[in-house]
Order: C-alpha cells, then structure tokens, then sequence
C-alpha cells in the first residue's frame, strides 16, 4: 500500500517535471532576440503576435534604456555593471511598428513588423524523364505501393502522411538511360511535419509530382541522380530519418564520395590588392611580397611573385 | 637392457625428424616472400604515402602562413616595403590570383589525409577540401536569357534570374526551376511548372520580386540562390542550395509571413 503511494508521487513528481521541461522548452524555443547594435531602420525585424521577444545589447554600464514602439513605452531596463542588458516584451497584435531602443547617447531602431507565419508549403514539379512517358515509373513512400507504371495513363495518387513508410514521391527512367535516371522530392525533417505527397498523370506529354510539408525547419530535397526509385531512393530513406542527409558533407544518393579530391589552402584578402599571377608548382623559390601603391578604392596593393 | 627416460625421448625425436621436400620448402619460401610483398605493398607503402602526403599539408600550412604574414605585413608599412622567403615545396601548386585578390595552396588529396567536405578557418586561412560547387550567371538551356546556374560534380540547376532588390519585377515560382542537368550523361530534365504554394493558397503562386545568388564564384561548398517574392498575401524566400557532392537539390522556405 504505501509502495503504491511512493510510485504514484514519483509519477506525479515526473509528470510536474517533464510538463514543466515542456513549457521551459517552448517558451525558449519562441523567442525572437534581437542584438540593439544591428538595429537600424532599414532593417525588419519580423515576429508571431504575442511571440517573446528579447532584446540585448552592450551599453554604458548603470545606464537606462527606454524601449518604446511607435509612441507607446514598452518599459525601462537598466543596464549591469559591465553594460549588458536584456529586456522581453511581446506584442499580440499583427502591424509594422517602429521599434526603439534609446537612452543618454544611446539610440537603436529598428522596424517591426508583427505577423502571422503560413504553416505549410506545396512543392510542385510538372516534367518527364527522357523523350517519352513510355518507360517511365512512378514510386510513392508507401510500404504496399511498389512501382508503377506512367505512360501517358491518367493516374491521380495522393498519399497522406498517416499511410507513407517515407516521405517521398519518386519517378525515373527504366529504358532509355543504361544506369536509370531518377527524379525524387523527398521530405527532410520530422515526418510529422509532413503532410502529403501526390503523383498526377494524364494523357499529356508531362507528369506532376507533389510534397507538402510544414514550413518550418523543413527541406525539400529535389534528387536528380542515375538510379531507381527502390535503389538507391528507398533503400537510402533512413538516411534521411537520421539526417546524415542533408547533414552530412558532399552527401549523395546514388553516387558515393570520390577517392581523390581537391584541397586548397586560401589566404584571402579584401582589403588588401593582390597583385600578380605566378604559379609555383613542386620545387625551390624565392618569393618576394612588395607594397607598390594604394588602390583608388584606398587598399594598399601588394605584388606577390618570383623575386 | 632398459632405457632410460632421458634416451627414450631422445629417440622419438630422432624419430620424429622427417626431412622437408625441397620443393615444399621452395614453395614455402616463395608463398612467405609474396605474403611480406603483399604486406608491404597494402600496409607500409600506404601508411608511407599517407605520413609523405601529411608532411605535404603541414608543409604547405607552414608556407602559407609565411606568405600571408609577409603580405599583411608589408601592406600595413610604406609603399616599397619588401619581404621575401624561400619557397620549398615538394608538392601541390602556389598560386597567385590578383582576380580574386588571393594566394592559393592547391593539391589533389590521394591517401585521404583531410576528410571531404572539410571547411575550416585557421587563422587567416581557409583550409577547404572537396568545395566544387560554383554559383554563376550564363544561359544555360540556350533561351537567350541569362539564369542563375548552380553546379557542381554532379549536376547543374538553372534558375530563373528576375529582376533586382532595387527594381522588383513580376515575379511566377512556376517558372523558377528552367532545367536540372545530370553532368554524367548530361540529361536534362526541364520543368514546365514549379510552383511554390503556401497554405494552399494559388495567389501564392506569383508576386512581384527578384531572385539572386547568395555568392558567386568557384570552389563554394555549397551553391545557393534565393527568390524573393511578394505575393499578394504572403511573402516569401525560396532558398535553393546544391552542396558539393550532393546529387540533389534542397529547397526551402525562409521569412515567409502574412502581409
């Protein structure tokens, strides 16, 4: 009985504590922040109505700012001993206001504008592979839908997130490229945030793939590559659900990282002139660096060569 | 007569000693030669080349920083100024570039010394491995107009080139993919709609806007152009970035909000 009441109070101390992670992490993840020193009025500064925003910045140390949009005062902050402050506000109501940041000496501001975001994005592509539809096959993400044919048959599949193994809608040529040659949307991100793939076809010379998925931190991923929908798009699914696609470094589906690459080592300079154009290959040189002048654009020009 | 322990083993040892046929020992010495040529060619000589190519690269970081040291240098003193080193290179190639106002190391990696992909800044330098994708502005489908075209070893996209931030023009996402190009058989795939809808919304389709590349040039790691638009309810950017090696395109959207 009293393990039974000790389990229950570990649950509901659990519970408290994840909820309260929950609220900590959305409120966090809400936050619009803004740098006062990048404030400035060519610049728009856009945020959800009743979103958190916090502003930061460096200032005098002791000193107090007054935040104000259009003529409405937000509040004051005053500033720490080393002259950083931050102040949060929120605005609920959609509108461009003129945002302000100003104390003695001090004055940053900015536009902002207050507005609702869409939620999601329609990608669309009408095209064929090759000259004809003929050898053409279509392969939506499903686990019971395998490859079909196209040839200029009206087909209408729409596929909604709840019945898709993956997030993808695939076409490629079977006969008229010796390696296959395939085009794919593929959905990168959570697959809750996806919302549908669609494959359309008709009589006409082109066929129309389709993706739609939530806008935020979501990719499209359009993959054009030599290959068939099965291989290397289905079988490479996962690693798009582990997100060493697109993560991951000269990445490709049906093609792997080359054995021999290139490798440079730049000193890149904008506001020095480099003048000069010798080429040292293997071997033994003196090389010299003379200043000869300052450009009209007030850089000073530094010739680099064979001595 | 009885033998004692020590001489009984003494026997059987004699008795085991069963002479070797020559051809079997020939056999042998030849299989052992092959087996440490084939140690030496799969282990040694990599693991020389891998320590020859390392001694490379450090060498080549080494000049590099002389150099760029001797150009700061003699451009932050009077004009005339004059700094010179010993160039010693055992490898690779040093260039001069007054185009693009840089000095460069340049070298094929052989024994995989630098991961692929590498983008990393040491100090003035920018050390960049497998970077081949390039950003630039040419006719790529031959219509007579000029688009933004992202590249690299696989493929190349053409995008619509519209207009300017300064002069905004009608803009249409139906029109903004012109054409993908698989350089390995140079296949050309070319869009006739690529649209853009938000919300399910069809007037998101087109606006006013301009479409530009993020940063031109070669050697990027990544290839990237943006289509800004204004549609009539919504407005939007559309990124579009081919990375080096990738063999797809990503698309996304970015700043999109209601008017």
């Amino acid at each position: 009985m009293s393990s039974n009441k000790k389990n229950k109070k570990i649950f509901a101390i659990a519970v408290i504590f994840s909820l309260t992670l929950l609220a900590l992490v959305s409120i966090t993840a809400a936050v619009t922040t803004l740098e006062s020193t990048k404030m400035n009025t060519n610049r728009t500064i856009i945020s959800r109505p009743s979103s958190n925003i916090s502003i930061t910045g460096t200032t005098t140390g002791g000193l107090t700012l007054t935040i104000k949009y259009d003529t409405t005062i937000l509040g004051t902050v005053t500033a720490d001993g080393s002259g950083n402050y931050n102040y949060n506000f929120s605005i609920p109501y959609e509108g461009n206001y003129s945002l302000q940041v100003s104390g003695t000496g001090e004055s940053n501001a900015a536009i902002l504008k207050i507005a609702s975001r869409p939620t999601y994005v329609t990608w669309r592509m009408t095209y064929r592979i090759g000259n004809s539809t003929e050898t053409d096959v279509y392969r939506i993400g499903t686990s019971s839908i395998t490859n079909n044919t196209i040839n200029d048959t009206n087909i209408t599949n729409v596929q909604t997130s709840s019945n898709l193994t993956y997030g993808y809608v695939c076409t490629y040529d079977q006969g008229e490229y010796s390696n296959g040659l395939l085009v794919a949307f593929i959905h990168s991100y959570k697959s809750s945030d996806l919302d549908s793939v669609n494959f359309t076809s008709n009589t006409s010379t082109n066929y129309t793939i389709e993706l739609k998925q939530k806008i935020e931190n979501t990719k499209l991923l359009l993959a054009y590559t030599r290959g068939t929908c099965d291989n290397p798009i289905h079988n490479k699914m996962n690693t798009i659900s582990t997100q060493q696609l697109p993560g991951k470094s000269f990445a490709s589906f049906g093609l792997g990282a080359p054995s021999e690459f290139p490798y440079e080592i730049r000193a890149e300079y904008s506001r020095i002139e480099i003048n000069g154009t010798d080429r040292f290959p293997a071997g033994s040189y003196r090389v010299c660096t003379e200043k000869i002048g300052v450009s009209s654009g007030n850089r000073p020009i530094v010739k680099v060569g064979r001595c | 007569m009885t033998k004692t322990n020590h001489e009984k083993i003494k026997t059987k040892l004699v008795l085991a000693k069963k002479a070797i046929s020559p051809i079997i020992s020939t056999v042998m010495i030849i299989a052992i030669t092959f087996a440490a040529i084939g140690i030496v060619m799969t282990i040694v000589l990599p693991a020389i080349d891998r320590a020859k190519e390392a001694a490379l690269l450090n060498e080549a970081a080494q000049n590099m920083r002389v150099i760029d040291n001797m150009v700061r240098e003699v451009a932050s003193e009077g004009t005339g100024s004059l700094r010179s080193m010993q160039l010693k290179s055992t490898g690779g190639e040093y260039k001069v570039d007054e185009k693009t106002s840089a000095v460069y190391f340049s070298y094929v990696i052989k024994q995989g010394m630098v991961e692929i992909g590498t983008f990393v800044r040491d100090g003035n330098l920018l050390l960049v491995s497998g970077a081949e994708a390039k950003a630039s502005e040419y006719d790529l489908n031959g219509d007579g107009t000029i688009e933004l075209v992202l590249e690299n070893e696989i493929m190349r996209v053409a995008i619509q080139r519209l207009g300017a931030e300064s002069s905004q023009v009608a803009i249409n996402t139906s029109n903004s993919i012109k054409l993908l190009n698989f350089k390995e058989n140079n296949a050309n795939i070319t869009p006739t709609d690529t649209s853009i809808i938000l919300d399910d919304q069809p007037d998101a389709i087109s606006g006013t806007g301009y479409s530009e590349l993020v940063k031109s040039g070669e050697h990027l790691a990544k290839a990237e152009a943006v289509v800004h638009v204004n549609s009539a309810k919504i407005n939007y950017d559309v990124v579009y970035t081919l990375q080096s090696g990738a063999d797809f395109l990503t698309a996304e959207i970015k700043n999109a909000y209601y008017n």
